[in-house]
């Protein structure tokens, strides 16, 4: 829909014009006013070479944008910056003094620590020197050991609220142990 | 339960920190609270681990389209998922993903899938994901625990109903995330993992107990 607003129709005369050309004699009777021709585009009236500027001045311009989008693009998916990249590789410690890489070690098993408390789950374990803390899912606690003695709920007077698990067998004599949240 | 090396004593005993099913909560040495955080969102977390260099948290968290990898602060929540499962070569059974264990070690981040029996690695260097299978490529049985020695080793804590009875098998893959042993021992299901000084520690949940195992050097013995 072409809106009209005073009946001369410049918006059908002037695409008319451009698509068929100033010398077509049939447009102009057709028109029937060609005393306000169309103004060309500023762009066409300019010399060939600043043209070719123009053109070069755009490409290089895109080329900065889209430089800069892909640097956008690439910051959503990686996580930091080169710096702190190196900064997390020279900072990182690890307890263990284990090679588990070396075949020369040999495991020799350790008197073991019994969890006197039944029913229970114990699930991961944490450990910090004569200090070692185990989460039970079952009971929703966190037991502490110290020194390989018992000494009870991590916090007794802290209440966590440990996820509800269940228990299946995948195959017979097969027990499995997954957790029973609804989105696992 | 997790075990952090504390700001103001770095010393002295760690800090524990616990993520339950509401909150994850950092307590000093001592027992006291030092940081929580208490949001909705907390209860879709699976692993927990903490990125010394990048000193934040992560976990991962689990949708119908993949698996994330989320980096979070204690004060100021949520900072950046990462979309592990989707870079995958060869994608896994989203449906089926278990992620219960969760590792840093560097710029990667070892995830234990125990429904598909994988582990899953996210290369924040490179930004590419990918899995850590047997050497004969079978799934990972029954993957319950997950550590990485200070070489770079991955000990990955798996079990195995057999007609003999329970054994518990601790597949180790080098630094470059090739497998090149399996130690097998029996009688034990292991429930979690933590490698301390040349001790390696088995939480136990048939017979409810720690199992501890120092390694040795045999030309020592």
């Amino acid at each position: 829909l072409t809106k009209v607003e005073d009946g001369t129709f410049s918006l059908h005369k002037s695409l008319l014009n451009r698509s068929n050309g100033h010398n077509d004699t049939n447009t102009e009777i057709l028109l029937g006013d060609l005393d306000n021709p169309p103004q060309s585009p500023s762009l066409w009236k300019k010399s060939p070479d600043s043209i070719a500027n123009y053109i070069e001045n755009k490409r290089i311009e895109g080329l900065k944008e889209r430089e800069e989008n892909e640097a956008a693009a690439r910051d959503l998916n990686d996580i930091w910056d080169s710096s702190l990249k190196v900064g997390a590789a020279a900072t990182w410690s690890n307890t263990s003094q284990c090679n588990f890489g070396n075949e020369r070690y040999v495991f020799i098993s350790q008197p073991s620590i019994h969890i006197p408390i039944n029913p229970s789950l114990p699930q991961s374990i944490a450990v910090d020197g004569k200090r070692i803390f185990v989460g039970d899912v079952f009971n929703s606690a966190v037991y502490f050991f110290f020194d390989t003695n018992f000494r009870g709920r991590y916090l007794n007077s802290y209440f966590f609220c440990s996820r509800q698990f269940l228990l299946y067998f995948q195959e017979p004599g097969q027990l499995a142990m997954y957790f029973g949240s609804r989105d696992m | 339960v997790i075990c952090l090396q504390s700001d103001s004593n770095p010393e002295g005993y760690k800090d524990v920190v616990v993520m339950d099913e509401a909150s994850i909560t950092h307590f000093d040495a001592n027992g006291a609270i030092k940081a929580e955080l208490r949001q909705s969102y907390v209860e879709r977390f699976r692993g927990l681990d903490f990125h010394h260099g990048y000193n934040q948290f992560v976990t991962t968290e689990k949708n119908r389209l993949g698996i994330k990898v989320v980096f979070f602060s204690l004060v100021t929540g949520i900072e950046r998922k990462l979309n592990i499962s989707d870079r995958l070569y060869c994608p896994i059974q989203v449906s089926r993903a278990k992620c219960v264990f969760l590792k840093c070690f560097g710029n990667r981040i070892f995830v234990t899938d125990l429904g598909n029996g994988m582990i899953l690695v996210l290369d924040l260097e490179s930004g590419s994901s990918r899995k850590i299978l047997h050497s004969n490529e079978s799934p990972l049985n029954n993957l319950m625990g997950i550590d990485v020695d200070n070489y770079g080793n991955i000990v990955a804590a798996t079990s195995a109903d057999t007609a003999e009875g329970v054994s518990c098998n601790l597949e180790i893959f080098d630094a470059d995330e090739k497998h090149i042993q399996t130690c097998t021992i029996q009688g034990i299901k292991p429930s979690g993992l933590c490698l301390q000084g040349n001790s390696l520690y088995l939480a136990e949940i048939l017979s409810k107990r720690i199992d501890i195992f120092t390694l040795y050097d045999k030309s020592v013995l």
